[in-house]
C-alpha cells in the first residue's frame, strides 16, 4: 500500500461503505442467501444504468441536433424514461383478432426473461459478481441466442405483414451479426485461456488492454465486436427490422402497453450488456489504467480498490452509449442487402483474420 | 430427503415430456417449434444437471437459437393456414400402440439391465478441461478429441454446398 | 439422481419422437420429431458419461467420451436442419404442399412443364 494521503482516504472510505454494507447483511446466513442478496444488488443496478442509458441518449442526442431534449420531469428531465414507463404500463392491453395467443404470450415472456437472466456472469469489481462460472461469457452469447426466435415467433403471432416482414429481417440479421462477434472474441479466449469475464479483466490488469495490443489486431477485432454489438442491438444503422419508414414497427408493430415497455426495455438491456460485454473484453473491465502493470503504487492500490473499480466501469459504460448514441445520430441506416452481405462477406473473413493475427502476436502457436 | 437437484430434475422432466408432447399436439406450426425451443432448452437443464455447462452453452446457442430459426423459417416458408393438426383415428391408434409396444419393450430390458449395475450419477467440475483437451490435441498430433474436428467441419461443408446447391432456384 | 432416471426420461422422449414420425403429416413436424429423438440418444450420452466419470478411472478421453458424442449429435442435428430447409423449400416450390403422403412423383410437378 502506498502512503500518500488521498489513497488512504480513498482507502477508508472503502472500507466505511463495505462495512456499512456489510452490516445490513446478518452474518449466520445459510446456503446461497448471501449469494441471492449479491445477486438482487447487481440485477438492480444494472437496471438503474439501463433506466439511466435512454435518459443520457435523449440528452446526447438532442444536443447534436441543437434541442434541448426532455426537460420537464425531474431536475433537468432525469425521470422523463420512468414518467414513459408508467404511462405505458397504463395503457390498454389489446391484442390483434386473429393473432395466436400462445405465441404472442410467451415471445414477450422469453425476450424479457432471457435479456434479465444475460446478467449472471457480469462482475462490477473483482467479488461483486452474480456467479463466476466457467461458462463466463459464452453463458451470455447462448442466452442471447434465445432472441431471434422469440422475435420471428412474434412477428409471426401478430398475424401482420409488417411484423412478419420484420421478424424474418430481424432473425436474419441477427443471425448473420452473431457469427462475427463470437469470432472476434475468440482470440482472446484463447489468449487468456478462460471464458470468465473477472479471469479476462485481470489478464488486462496484468498486460494491458486487448484493444492496444497486438499490432493493431486487437484494434480490428474490437472494431468487429462493437460493429457487430451495434446491430445485435438493432441500433440506427442497423435498424433494419423496424425501419419505420417501411415497415412501421417491424416485428414490435402489434404490442402495447406493458408488452411495448417490456420490449423497450429490452432494447435497452441489449445496449447495456452489448457495451458491457465490450468493455470487459477489449476495453479493461474494471481498470481504469491501459499500459498493464504501472510502477506508480498509487495506480496500483487504486485500481485494486472496489468502490474504485465499480465507479470505474459505471463510467464507462456511459461513455459507450455516448458512443452508440454518436454513432445513432451520424450515419444513415443501411439496405437489408447490403447489411447481410455486409456481416456474411466482410465482417466474417475480417474476424476470422483478427482471431488469428491475435493468436499469432500473442505467442499461442510458437 | 428429497435433494434439491432430485426436486428439479423431476420438474425439468415433466417440463421436457409435456412440451415434448406439445410438440406432436400443437395445433399450427408455430406452437410447435415453440414448444420445440422449450423441449431443448429442457435438455439442456439436464446437461447442466450433470455439470456439463459447455455442452448446454452448446445445445441453447446452436439447438435453441441456430437451428430453432431455421426450424421457424422452414415452417413459415413452407405452411398453408389450413396446415393444423388433426387426427386421423385408425391410423394415430395403430401408431400409438405400436409406440407403446416400442415402449413397454425398452422398459422391461432397462429395468432388467440396469439395476445390475445401479449407481449415483456424480459428476466432476467443469467443461474447461474437455475445452482444453480439445484445443491442445489440434497443435499436437491428430489424435485424442481433436480428431472428429476435421469430420464435423466436412460436414458441415457437405451441408452447406447441399443446400445451396437445393435452395437456389435456376433461371431457365 | 440415479443413471435409472435420466435412462427413462430419454426413454419417454424417444417414444414421444418416434410417435411423432409416425403420425405427423407434413415434413417440417416429422423433422421436429426426428429432433426430439436426437436429443433423447443425446441425454443418454451423458448420462452414461457422468456413470462412468464416477466408476472407473481412465484417462481423460475416455472420460469426455460422451459429452464429446453428443457435441458430434449436435452438429449433425444442425447440418440435418439446413439440408431440411433447403429440401423443404424446393418441395414447396414444386409441390405447393409439403404433406408427404402426397408427395409421390419423382418428377417435377406437371405445371411447370
Amino acid at each position: 500500500m502506498s502512503d500518500s494521503p488521498i489513497s488512504s482516504f480513498i482507502q477508508q472510505v472503502s472500507d466505511l461503505a463495505v462495512q456499512a454494507i456489510s452490516s445490513f447483511i446478518p452474518k449466520d446466513l445459510k446456503g446461497g442467501l448471501p449469494l441471492m442478496l449479491v445477486t438482487i444488488a447487481i440485477g438492480s443496478y444494472i437496471m438503474i444504468l439501463q433506466l439511466l442509458g435512454p435518459f443520457v441518449e435523449r440528452k446526447v442526442m438532442a444536443r447534436q441536433q441543437g434541442r434541448k431534449g426532455p426537460y420537464y420531469v425531474g431536475f433537468r428531465g432525469i425521470l422523463q424514461i420512468p414518467a414513459d414507463l408508467g404511462k405505458l404500463l397504463f395503457k390498454e392491453d389489446t391484442r390483434p383478432e386473429n393473432a395466436d395467443w400462445f405465441g404472442f404470450f410467451m415471445s414477450i415472456y422469453l425476450i424479457g426473461l432471457t435479456s434479465i437472466m444475460s446478467f449472471a456472469p457480469l462482475p462490477f469489481s473483482k467479488a461483486l459478481v452474480g456467479g463466476n462460472m466457467s461458462i463466463g461469457i459464452l453463458y451470455v452469447f447462448a442466452i442471447f441466442s434465445i432472441f431471434p426466435p422469440a422475435m420471428f415467433i412474434g412477428g409471426w403471432a401478430s398475424n401482420s405483414k409488417y411484423a412478419l416482414i420484420g421478424g424474418f429481417r430481424s432473425a436474419g440479421q441477427l443471425l448473420a451479426y452473431e457469427i462475427p462477434m463470437f469470432l472476434s472474441i475468440l482470440g482472446v479466449i484463447g489468449v487468456v485461456g478462460s471464458f470468465s469475464l473477472i479471469d479476462m479483466t485481470e489478464y488486462q490488469i496484468l498486460n494491458g488492454w486487448f484493444m492496444f495490443k497486438y499490432w493493431g489486431f486487437g484494434l480490428l477485432a474490437a472494431l468487429i465486436f462493437y460493429v457487430a454489438g451495434l446491430a445485435e442491438t438493432e441500433r440506427i444503422p442497423f435498424d433494419i427490422p423496424e425501419a419505420e419508414a417501411e415497415l412501421v414497427m417491424g416485428p414490435r408493430t402489434e404490442f402495447s402497453g406493458w408488452r411495448y415497455a417490456i420490449i423497450m426495455m429490452v432494447e435497452y438491456v441489449h445496449l447495456t450488456v452489448n457495451s458491457l460485454l465490450f468493455i470487459y473484453v477489449f476495453f479493461g473491465g474494471y481498470d481504469f489504467w491501459p499500459f498493464g502493470k504501472s510502477n506508480n503504487p498509487l495506480i496500483e492500490s487504486w485500481r485494486h480498490n472496489e468502490l474504485v473499480q465499480v465507479a470505474t466501469i459505471t463510467i464507462k459504460f456511459f461513455l459507450f452509449v455516448f458512443f452508440a448514441t454518436t454513432v445513432r445520430t451520424a450515419f444513415p441506416r443501411m439496405r437489408i442487402d447490403q447489411l447481410l452481405s455486409f456481416g456474411w462477406k466482410q465482417l466474417l473473413p475480417a474476424s476470422l483474420v483478427a482471431m488469428l493475427g491475435i493468436l499469432f502476436f500473442a505467442g499461442v502457436f510458437s | 430427503m428429497v435433494e434439491f437437484f432430485d426436486f428439479f430434475f423431476v420438474i425439468n422432466a415433466l417440463f421436457i415430456v409435456f412440451s415434448g408432447l406439445g410438440v406432436l399436439f400443437a395445433k399450427r406450426v408455430m406452437q410447435s417449434a415453440l414448444s420445440l425451443i422449450f423441449t431443448l432448452v429442457g435438455v439442456a437443464n439436464v446437461f447442466l444437471l450433470v455439470n456439463s455447462e459447455y455442452l448446454w452453452v452448446i445445445q441453447v446457442s446452436v439447438y435453441g437459437g441456430g437451428i430453432a430459426v431455421l426450424l421457424l423459417f422452414a415452417g413459415r416458408l413452407t405452411s398453408n393456414e389450413e396446415d393444423h393438426f388433426s387426427f386421423d383415428r385408425s391410423d394415430f391408434l395403430i401408431s400409438f400402440l405400436f409406440v407403446l409396444l416400442i415402449l413397454a419393450n425398452l422398459f422391461v430390458f432397462i429395468s432388467k439391465s440396469i439395476p445390475s449395475q445401479r449407481g449415483n450419477i456424480y459428476t466432476t467440475d467443469n467443461g474447461q478441461l474437455l475445452l482444453r483437451q480439445f484445443f491442445t490435441n489440434i497443435w499436437q498430433a491428430n489424435q485424442g478429441l481433436g480428431v472428429i474436428l476435421p469430420f464435423i467441419a466436412l460436414m458441415f461443408l457437405a451441408a452447406l454446398l447441399a443446400s445451396v446447391k437445393l435452395a437456389i432456384k435456376e433461371d431457365e | 439422481m440415479e443413471l435409472e432416471w435420466f435412462v427413462y426420461l430419454s426413454l419417454i422422449l424417444f417414444s414421444i419422437g418416434i410417435l411423432g414420425v409416425l403420425t405427423q403429416k407434413t415434413a417440417i413436424r416429422i423433422l421436429f420429431s426426428v429432433e426430439l429423438i436426437l436429443n433423447s440418444a443425446n441425454i443418454n450420452f451423458v448420462a452414461f458419461n457422468s456413470y462412468l466419470q464416477s466408476t472407473t478411472s481412465g484417462t481423460v478421453i475416455d472420460q469426455y467420451m460422451g459429452w464429446v458424442f453428443a457435441m458430434v449429435v449436435i452438429a449433425l442435428a444442425a447440418a440435418e436442419a439446413a439440408v431440411g430447409l433447403a429440401i423443404f423449400i424446393s418441395l414447396y416450390r414444386n409441390f405447393r404442399e409439403i404433406v408427404v403422403a402426397n408427395i409421390y412423383e419423382l418428377a417435377e410437378s406437371e405445371e411447370d412443364e
